[in-house]
């Protein structure tokens, strides 16, 4: 490899003297090696080949995937009704819509910058407990649309690379609105939350077909008087934008 | 599950039941107020694609009557919009409703011949117990 380099710098120092000299004759004094530039070349190569970063601005990822949301805790509170949902509520099916853009790319690995969007309905008969303390049923119409951006590192698995998991996090807003029949329990709630989630691609192509997702999330939120925790169960399908 | 079975788990709770809907009064008493239930399994034809005729879905169906007066006959009628019967908590949810959609909910937990739980009136912000006692013909 250094044998090439010098010889690529050769015959450029060659050209490059042949056009400056005079056109009557070639001083082979002139050419010159230059060890250390030759050096510092095939060390800067070897780094950059090394480390293999490079900024990427394509290959975006759009995926659509449906969610189970299993609540641990999911306790709404206005100034008249608490109603724990986290009792009554199961599962809540979820349809749910991802951006991913690949900013940094290291070997195999990815840098992933991630916006999603998700919207659930649920309308069911739920325990709702005045702040007196009656205890009350009602046909809640439940409307719920998290809204996040966060990260997220990719990377295949060594000899099985149709497989790639990936961890990440972020942050977000959930809009949450609870409609019922009992005087003061309409309202709408806007809660921050974050989110960590691991999850596996399988089968992503180079071309349009970004593979399968499944995964798992857990999601918390970050206010006081509105508490929110529990787990998701993902599974979608990618596309490359 | 098929019709037929879906059928024998809801006959569980088919029937005609009769009983109170009790509500705490202001003086630590009860007030009671008389009531009927009629709970019926009805069949609805349900559309599934590729198949040329519906399928009969057995669902539950009836009504609520408030006794009222002391003349036979007089009573304020509901109608059951939405009943869920869970055979594995023996429980029962009815959602009633009437000509003006208020709603009068029951959640009522099944054993044998009896349904006991509570019910919610949501408009007018108020719930209680409620007791029933199937009738036998």
């Amino acid at each position: 490899m250094k044998l090439i380099y010098a010889l690529v710098f050769l015959t450029l120092s060659g050209h490059a003297n042949a056009h400056e000299g005079s056109s009557s004759s070639i001083d082979p004094s002139q050419f010159e090696i230059e060890e250390n530039l030759v050096e510092k070349i095939y060390q800067q190569n070897a780094q950059a080949a090394k480390l293999d970063i490079n900024p990427r601005h394509s290959d975006w990822l759009v995926s659509s995937s449906f969610s189970l949301f299993s609540p641990k805790t999911f306790v709404l509170s206005n100034p008249y009704f608490d109603v724990d949902y986290g009792r009554n509520l199961g599962t809540l099916p979820t349809v749910r819509l991802e951006l991913a853009a690949p900013i940094l790319s290291w070997k195999t690995m990815d840098l992933l910058l991630l916006g999603r969007i998700a919207y659930s309905y649920r309308e069911s008969l739920y325990s709702v407990r005045s702040k007196s303390g009656t205890e009350f049923k009602d046909l809640i119409r439940l409307h719920w649309l998290p809204a996040s951006f966060g990260g997220a590192i990719e990377a295949p698995i060594p000899y099985l690379t149709f497989i790639r998991p990936r961890v990440g996090g972020g942050v977000g807003l959930q809009w949450i609105y609870q409609q019922g029949r009992l005087d003061g329990l309409e309202q709408g709630f806007w809660i921050p939350f974050s989110y960590l989630e691991a999850s596996v691609s399988l089968f992503a192509s180079k071309d349009w077909f970004g593979g399968l997702k499944g995964g798992v999330t857990w999601l918390q939120s970050m206010a006081g008087a509105q508490g929110m925790s529990g787990w998701s169960l993902d599974l979608g399908v990618e596309f490359h934008l | 599950m098929n019709a037929e079975s879906k059928r024998q788990e809801l006959s569980i709770v088919a029937g005609h039941y009769q009983g109170v809907l009790l509500q705490k009064a202001n003086d630590g008493g009860f007030l009671e107020q008389e009531v009927e239930v009629d709970i019926q399994i009805k069949d609805i034809p349900r559309q599934i694609d590729g198949d040329v005729d519906p399928i009969l879905t057995p669902i539950l169906t009836g009504y609520l009557k408030l006794l009222v007066g002391s003349g036979v006959g007089e009573f304020l009628g509901f109608g059951v919009e939405k009943a869920e019967y869970d055979p594995k908590r023996f429980q029962l949810d009815l959602v009633c409703k009437n000509l003006k959609s208020e709603q009068i909910i029951l959640s009522l937990a099944v054993a044998a011949d009896n349904l006991s739980g509570t019910w919610t009136s949501p408009e007018a912000s108020v719930s209680g117990e409620a007791k029933f006692e199937r009738q036998r013909n």
